[in-house]
């Protein structure tokens, strides 16, 4: 049996290999989807990142650094809820809702300015919203902190310099001295004196926040990347079912049945080295997203793997159910069902699909209609097929796709 | 009963409606070429693909070397070799690793594998060919391929369906010839085919069959032998037709003259004597004869005579 499922996996493995346009098919193309959606044309206008801060410093310090977050062109913040001070409760309630909160909040404790003025190291929280689009949020976050790490250096000088003039005053008034001449010098020494001290230092702190119910919409590589390996995996399809077609048609098949091979050991050979070539593939593709996009692959490889294998493994058995030629496009006339819905066929169906996926050029239907039954954040997109087996291939694709931000969400929930 | 490769007992299979095989029973010798003879839609590939164990045996049975089909399908199919009729060839790869992929599906390994794989390239005439891919061959280079494959086991029962179809007279010769070298070898051929000659030269008997039954079954002589009549053809030319079968049956006493179109025909026992009274009559008459073909008693009389001159579109 081994011998016989080992025969047929070569010849397989032989035959694709002769097929010059297997490779291109499973590898560049979606690989230049990935590239071309993720970098290239109907990139929207970049949107100021949603950040609130929770100030709670009894002093001036905070205060600054807020005024200075709210005069930064990347971000747009909230201070205040429900027409007081944000709360550090409303703060978190916001976070929750991924839907229109805010990506971070900043916090500030109420002696945030008493500790910096003793020279006391003086913390700023962060809470980050639970979301795939972690990044940019990232970045955000480093901002953040180059801004308060700037103001509070600010602060520091004008700090020193203030206790150099009341020092340099009280000296003149306690030598009854009214002649100034010796100003200059003496100013000098005082900020020397105050500059020695050690600045005080600033202590981020990390704060997890709670998983929300639903996902903020991620940027267009952490659709394109997953989105395009999926599509790239169930191409296989089309290659297992020309294969198959070609056996059933060409004679071979029948033939092999008058041989003494079992069905099952047929089968396997058959498909073992599409599942080699489609895991293969995938692991391709997902790192190269990371590599280029850095997508976040999640924090449990054994739940990618899983996801990968579980998805490769649908994709194989869809190749099995192709019973015609023109279902399996196999004469390259098909309309291609992608989740960038390029295709168009006999076939329409709407569905819901991920905005970043479906750019405008992309030639979507971006009406923009949210409802129930779709993803949360995701637009309305159009899917064009033609010939039910496509069609299936595009709802088992839909439905790996969902599951895939089902795997990220769940990953981050799993995440330290 | 040891001496026999195949046993077939009232076999019947249909598609549906359409009723392929009624009833058939023959039996093959061990080491003995049989000729499967019969028109289009006869039912001689669908009894191929029970043999092949390819159908499922509904009713009737099927024995290859004292095992029923139907039970020990697993142990019956190391010992048949199959040639479809179709070319059942990977085309993209070249003929060492069709052969070698068909090698693994039987078992064979190691420098078995490419010892048979040289014999069976030698048997198939395709020894300077083998590291080429199988699209750049020509027709008849494929048939010998696909025999090459059937016999890479070495099979004890050899099922061949119309293996020669398509090919030019010199692969014809070749395929003939190995098939010969293999009855020789003691390997039972089922040879089924349209070709009367290659049935004569090739089996010591045949069966013929039509419309799913079996019609006659013996040796090619001994059916030859069961006809005595001759038969002729004679190609009239437009509107002649009519005119020269009057005339013929006033002034003759030829049997069973027929006009089919153009188409003067008859079935005698004396073709020579008849032949030349049409002659004689279509020249008084000043009738141009296009054509004229004579068969004296042979395999082709028999399958004719048995299976009718209709034409077959199935």
């Amino acid at each position: 049996m081994f011998n016989q499922v080992y025969a047929i996996a070569v010849k397989e493995i032989k035959v694709a290999l002769r097929d010059h346009g297997l490779l291109p098919l499973l590898l560049l193309m979606p690989a230049m989807f990935m590239l071309i959606l993720s970098m290239g044309g109907g990139a929207a206008a970049p949107r100021r990142m949603e950040i609130a801060a929770v100030n709670e410093d009894q002093g001036e310090v905070a205060a600054r650094i807020v005024q200075r977050i709210r005069q930064d062109t990347a971000f747009s913040l909230r201070d205040a809820a429900n027409g007081a001070p944000m709360s550090r409760l409303a703060a978190e309630e916001q976070l929750k809702n991924r839907e229109s909160g805010p990506l971070l909040v900043v916090e500030f404790p109420a002696d945030f300015s008493q500790r910096l003025s003793s020279q006391t190291p003086a913390s700023i929280a962060f809470a980050e919203a639970p979301t795939d689009g972690a990044a940019a949020i990232h970045a955000g976050e480093e901002r953040v902190k180059m801004l308060a790490a700037s103001e509070v250096s600010s602060w520091q000088s004008l700090r020193v310099g203030q206790n150099a003039l009341d020092t340099l005053a009280a000296q003149a008034a306690a030598a009854g001295q009214k002649d100034f001449a010796n100003v200059n010098q003496e100013f000098a020494r005082a900020i020397a004196q105050e500059g020695n001290a050690t600045p005080p230092a600033l202590v981020f702190q990390q704060v997890s926040a709670d998983q929300g119910n639903g996902s903020k919409t991620p940027g267009r590589a952490e659709h394109n990347v997953p989105a395009y390996t999926i599509f790239g995996i169930f191409f296989i399809v089309q290659v297992i079912a020309t294969s198959l077609l070609r056996e059933r048609e060409g004679g071979t098949f029948q033939r092999l049945h008058t041989a003494p091979v079992a069905r099952a050991v047929l089968l396997l050979g058959k498909l073992l080295p599409f599942y080699l070539i489609n895991t293969v593939q995938a692991a391709i593709l997902l790192g190269l997203g990371h590599l280029f996009f850095h997508v976040s692959l999640g924090t449990s490889l054994s739940a990618l793997l899983l996801m990968t294998l579980g998805t490769v493994a649908a994709a194989n058995a869809l190749g099995l159910f192709v019973r015609h030629r023109q279902n399996a496009g196999a004469d390259g006339a098909h309309g291609c069902g992608d989740p960038a819905g390029h295709g168009r066929g006999r076939w329409a169906i709407r569905i819901r699909g991920p905005d970043a996926a479906f750019p405008a050029s992309a030639g979507v239907d971006q009406s923009g209609r949210h409802g129930a039954a779709g993803i949360r954040g995701h637009r309305l997109a159009r899917f064009g097929s033609i010939g039910d087996s496509t069609l299936c291939r595009d709802s088992v694709c839909l439905c790996a796709l969902y599951l895939w931000h089902r795997r990220v969400e769940v990953s981050h929930g799993l995440g330290p | 009963m040891d001496e026999m490769a195949i046993v077939v007992e009232d076999l019947h299979y249909s598609y549906g409606k359409n009723v392929a095989l009624s009833g058939a029973s023959f039996d093959v010798r061990k080491g003995e070429v049989f000729g499967l003879l019969g028109p289009n839609g006869a039912g001689k590939t669908t009894l191929i693909s029970l043999l092949t164990g390819m159908r499922q045996i509904v009713r009737g049975k099927v024995s290859i070397h004292g095992m029923d089909m139907n039970e020990k399908a697993a142990a019956i199919k190391p010992l048949i070799g199959v040639v479809p009729q179709s070319i059942a060839l990977y085309p993209t790869i070249t003929v060492r690793d069709n052969l070698r992929f068909f090698a693994g599906i039987y078992g064979i390994k190691g420098k078995v594998r490419e010892q048979r794989i040289e014999e069976v390239l030698q048997v198939a005439g395709l020894g300077d060919r083998a590291d080429d891919v199988v699209d750049t061959f020509s027709g008849g280079m494929k048939r010998r391929l696909n025999i090459a494959i059937g016999i890479l086991h070495k099979p004890q029962v050899l099922l061949m369906d119309e293996p020669t179809v398509g090919v030019d007279p010199q692969s014809r010769n070749r395929i003939i010839e190995s098939i010969e070298a293999m009855a020789r070898e003691g390997m039972t051929v089922v040879y089924s085919t349209h070709y009367m000659e290659e049935a004569a030269r090739l089996c010591q008997r045949v069966v013929i069959m039509d419309n799913g039954r079996v019609l006659a079954m013996d040796s090619p002589a001994a059916l030859c032998n069961t006809v005595r009549e001759g038969y002729f053809c004679v190609d009239t030319g437009e509107k002649n037709g009519p005119e020269l079968l009057q005339a013929l049956q006033s002034e003759t006493s030829i049997p069973g003259l027929s006009l089919q179109g153009n188409l003067l025909q008859a079935e005698t026992p004396h073709v020579s004597q008849a032949v030349a009274q049409v002659i004689e009559v279509s020249s008084r008459l000043g009738i141009e004869l296009n054509s004229l073909r004579v068969l004296g008693p042979s395999l082709e009389t028999v399958f004719l005579k048995l299976t009718g001159k209709q034409l077959r579109d199935a």
